[in-house]
């Protein structure tokens, strides 16, 4: 990131901030919605990290820190709407599985859809530290502070959630020969 | 081969290329850009701190009541400390907002004055125009964290799991701390330990752990070091799960060293993201016998 870029926006230039918007929301959206899992929440997310940056900008000591800054800026916003996000019902994310087809295997070894279910499954603490480390590709120092957590915290989340994508996955495997229950009335 | 057979590397590499590949229904980002960029003139910005005994702020003046070169005098030295201001204060800072400080302070002055115990009385006020060698009085500090090495933070105990809560132990971290007192400036490590609450039943029922608000009690180490001297003492404090401004950790610490004699009190309030304001007082003497 151009620091002269955010130093400019930090003393409240909006067009230098509109430039900064544009070269970050891809990767912004990419991360809100791989967490998130909801295209529209995510959309919600970033926006309010966004303007949430664009406000908390006059607090930022050094400009060459923005990037660690905003990414903890979206992670906050992405519990925040992870929250408002209805409680997971079983039938919801059950999915007919239609005419057989050729399985969509990751790896040749997991079913996409599996994987995408099992993911899903997944808390929003496991899907953000599996985002942070493996979609952005972050060192562990800097997932740490985009997390606000030490080091040694990145690394057993991520243990956990290796563990539980292992949980999901099987559980997928089960739940898929399982009728999805029929809602009482009223 | 099943799930179950796969090692953590192969876990990775799968995990890597589906989350690295295109997602399916993406975001509208037009939409997005679009409503950033058209609220940014309506959206309130945060004011930086004016308060002259924080630490510095480097930021640019933005209008002319910040671009003044009005620099607050430090306040007069007791006992051969001097309250630094570091670097140049371009804070809001006016004439007026002058005056209404240093009333404060003359103010907060005369309550220490009052409340130091009797054979120390007779000192100087913090702010006062005289300076009276050889009083020590307590003083007001704000400040924080500047940064923290988490590399450092290598030696943690993984959370052990038990019934209706959870435990964290060995964390350790080190940092800088930057006070408005330099006496309490320097290297800091800290220790944590915790113990996380949460109902159980709720947790069996809950499909995300992560939207349960845990409540957590937490407790460790402080030592703090700089060229004058060092301190040691404890944090105890509470937390919740979400970092939403719910954390608040008390520290005392007692010097030694150079800072032999003096103790301090300080609390650590969580705030916006990104902003973990400290604040307390150091001051002559032990700390409070009844606590």
């Amino acid at each position: 990131m151009d620091t002269d870029l955010v130093r400019s926006a930090m003393r409240g230039d909006e067009r230098a901030f509109t430039e900064i918007v544009n070269s970050i929301t891809d990767r912004f959206l990419g991360v809100a919605h791989r967490i998130l899992r909801d295209a529209s929440l995510a959309e919600d997310a970033v926006q309010q990290a966004l303007l949430t940056a664009w406000r908390d900008l006059p607090d930022l000591r050094d400009p060459a820190k923005f990037e660690g800054w905003s990414y903890r800026i979206l992670v906050r916003a992405c519990y925040m709407e992870a929250r408002k996000r209805k409680r997971w019902h079983p039938a919801t994310i059950l999915r007919s599985i239609a005419e057989p087809t050729a399985p969509d295997l990751i790896g040749g070894v997991i079913e996409r859809e599996r994987l995408e279910r099992g993911f899903d499954r997944l808390s929003v603490d496991h899907r953000t530290v599996l985002v942070l480390t493996y979609y952005l590709d972050l060192p562990s120092e800097q997932v740490a502070q985009a997390l606000g957590v030490p080091v040694g915290t990145v690394h057993s989340r991520i243990h956990r959630a290796h563990h539980a994508l292992r949980g999901a996955l099987e559980a997928e495997g089960r739940d898929t020969r399982i009728p999805a229950p029929t809602q009482a009335s009223g | 081969m099943n799930e179950s057979q796969l090692n953590d590397r192969e876990i990775v590499a799968i995990l890597r290329t589906w989350l690295q590949g295109a997602s399916s229904d993406p975001p509208d980002r037009s939409r997005v850009v679009g409503d950033v960029v058209g609220r940014l003139g309506t959206t309130r910005r945060r004011r930086r701190r004016w308060w002259p005994f924080s630490a510095s702020h480097r930021a640019a003046p933005t209008d002319e009541a910040l671009a003044t070169d009005y620099q607050p005098d430090p306040i007069p030295a007791t006992n051969g400390h001097t309250t630094t201001i570091t670097g140049k204060t371009q804070s809001m800072f006016s004439p007026t907002k002058a005056i209404t400080t240093g009333a404060i302070v003359f103010a907060l002055g005369g309550v220490f004055l009052v409340a130091q115990p009797f054979d120390r009385q007779g000192g100087s006020v913090p702010g006062a125009a005289t300076e009276v060698p050889g009083v020590e009085t307590g003083v007001l500090v704000t400040g924080g964290w500047v940064s923290r090495d988490a590399a450092a933070s290598h030696e943690f105990e993984e959370g052990v799991d038990v019934e209706g809560g959870f435990r964290e132990r060995g964390e350790l971290t080190v940092g800088q701390l930057q006070m408005s007192d330099e006496r309490l400036s320097g290297e800091l490590t800290w220790t944590r330990e915790a113990d996380r609450f949460f109902d159980p039943a709720e947790v069996l029922t809950a499909a995300d752990v992560s939207l349960i608000n845990f409540a957590d009690v937490t407790w460790g180490t402080v030592s703090l070091v700089n060229d004058g001297g060092a301190w040691e003492g404890r944090q105890i404090g509470t937390s919740d799960a979400f970092a939403d401004g719910a954390s608040i950790t008390y520290i005392e610490l007692v010097g030694t060293g150079g800072y032999e004699g003096w103790s301090a009190i300080l609390f650590e309030q969580e705030g916006p993201i990104g902003v973990v304001p400290w604040s307390g007082v150091i001051f002559p003497g032990d700390l409070p016998p009844d606590r």
